[in-house]
């Protein structure tokens, strides 16, 4: 029997832990899945949230991002730093101008094309502004069945009615850098709503070891990395 | 854009309704054949598998010639067979042959199959659908039932006037527990809040709804 109200909620690949595949998939109406290697383990959504509550826990027990709560960040900022958190030093927050900022927007996502803009060139700043189209037809990472302008628009309301920290989320950068890394359409609303203000931002600092690409700073396989495998491939078929 | 004259699609029904072919009209959706099919639509029918040789040589003994599907880049899953699409030589309308009961996911919007007992069903009774004089098997009313509410929920993401019309007709002869024992291979545990919805008539929130369900 085969569910086609299949929805993958988070994937790592390769994967960690020598399973070869991490994946948590919604099955509505069904189970939650949670495949680890060749076994698969079907959950209730309760289950599910006892075991992300379980996890949060002993994040924090870890003390790996205190004195602040893994609450406090998006799970999936923190899966896509991937590697880089068992490299942070520390937490910090400092204020930053807005405009001082820059965002990583993207030409084709799938071919790993980036910018670095300020904020008042982005997608979402220039939807907000009042040009839809571009914003319209952003590819982008979001809430599965929500549109960009619906998730936009409601995160406006939010910090409308609750400000900007909400519950002690910050903008994030990384040590070293202007680069947003969590939290561009907060800045862009905030640029909207408030002009080029001072704004708090937490930043994480890595070891000095640790080296920062700027893009792709996620396990993510652009055009570079596809041209070079070309290469590789056609010269080692010539070398065998 | 035009009609396609109502005597060419009752001949080419009537010609694939006697052949000894088994088939399964899809669905007739907003009562299209025979005489409201726009030029360059398509006919969607079932066919078995084992049979893709027959049809195949069957649809071009009648005038057809097998061309590429629209969807040939789809994903097919778990079995699926990707779809064979025929246009008519001389009269611009299409034969689309599916082999199984299938529909989006809506992962990727790979197409994967709808339980086998669903399968099985589809091919074990028949409802007739009177076109122009002539009777062409349709899927049971469960099934046809079910394949509708698949492609409004997984294919195409809302419901269409059309659709909404030809589930009314549907549920209106079919009971609750014949539902319901359909709806539950392919909505699980939504299927019992998909039945209010449809009874409550109130189809603008089905997909919000089985999206936001959290009972299971």
């Amino acid at each position: 029997m085969s569910n086609p109200a299949v929805i993958t909620l988070a994937e790592m690949k390769p994967g960690i832990a020598g399973f070869n595949r991490i994946q948590i998939e919604d099955n509505i109406g069904e189970a939650i899945h949670l495949h680890l290697g060749p076994f698969r383990l079907d959950l209730t959504i309760k289950e599910f949230r006892t075991l992300a509550d379980g996890m949060r826990t002993a994040l924090d027990a870890t003390d790996r991002f205190a004195p602040y709560a893994v609450s406090q960040f998006d799970p999936l900022f923190l899966s896509e730093c991937g590697p880089l958190l068992e490299h942070l030093t520390n937490i910090n927050i400092e204020e930053r101008y807005i405009d001082e900022l820059r965002c990583i927007v993207h030409l084709s996502q799938r071919l790993g094309f980036y910018r670095f803009l300020p904020v008042t060139q982005t997608p979402a700043y220039r939807f907000l502004e009042g040009h839809e189209h571009p914003f319209l037809k952003y590819e982008q990472n979001s809430y599965f069945g929500m549109k960009n302008q619906e998730r936009l628009l409601a995160l406006e309301d939010n910090i409308k009615k609750n400000g900007y920290p909400c519950e002690g989320r910050h903008i994030i950068l990384f040590g070293g850098q202007n680069l947003v890394r969590d939290g561009q359409h907060r800045l862009a609303i905030l640029r909207h709503q408030r002009g080029n203000v001072k704004l708090p931002v937490m930043i994480f600092r890595f070891s000095k070891q640790t080296t920062l690409p700027r893009i792709p700073w996620r396990a993510c396989a652009g055009l570079p990395f596809h041209f070079a495998r070309f290469i590789v491939t056609r010269l080692w078929k010539r070398l065998k | 854009m035009s009609i396609i004259p109502s005597h060419h699609i009752v001949a080419i029904l009537s010609t694939l309704a006697c052949s000894d072919i088994p088939y399964r009209l899809l669905r007739n959706i907003g009562n299209e054949l025979p005489d409201r099919l726009k030029k360059g639509k398509d006919i969607d029918i079932l066919i078995h598998w084992d049979d893709k040789e027959k049809v195949d040589r069957f649809l071009k003994q009648n005038s057809f010639q097998k061309v590429s599907h629209p969807l040939r880049k789809d994903k097919f899953l778990y079995g699926v067979h990707p779809f064979q699409f025929y246009k008519h030589t001389s009269v611009n309308v299409f034969i689309d042959c599916h082999f199984e009961l299938a529909c989006r996911s809506l992962n990727q919007g790979e197409w994967i199959p709808l339980d086998h007992r669903i399968q099985q069903q589809a091919w074990s009774e028949c409802s007739p659908h009177r076109l122009g004089g002539i009777v062409v098997a349709g899927l049971p009313h469960v099934c046809e039932c079910l394949h509708i509410l698949t492609r409004c929920v997984f294919d195409k993401r809302y419901f269409n006037d059309n659709y909404i019309g030809r589930i009314e007709e549907l549920a209106e002869i079919l009971s609750d527990p014949e539902l319901l024992e359909v709806f539950q291979p392919v909505f699980f545990r939504f299927s019992g809040t998909l039945l209010q919805l449809i009874r409550a008539k109130r189809y603008d929130e089905i997909i919000s709804a089985h999206l936001g369900f959290m009972e299971y």
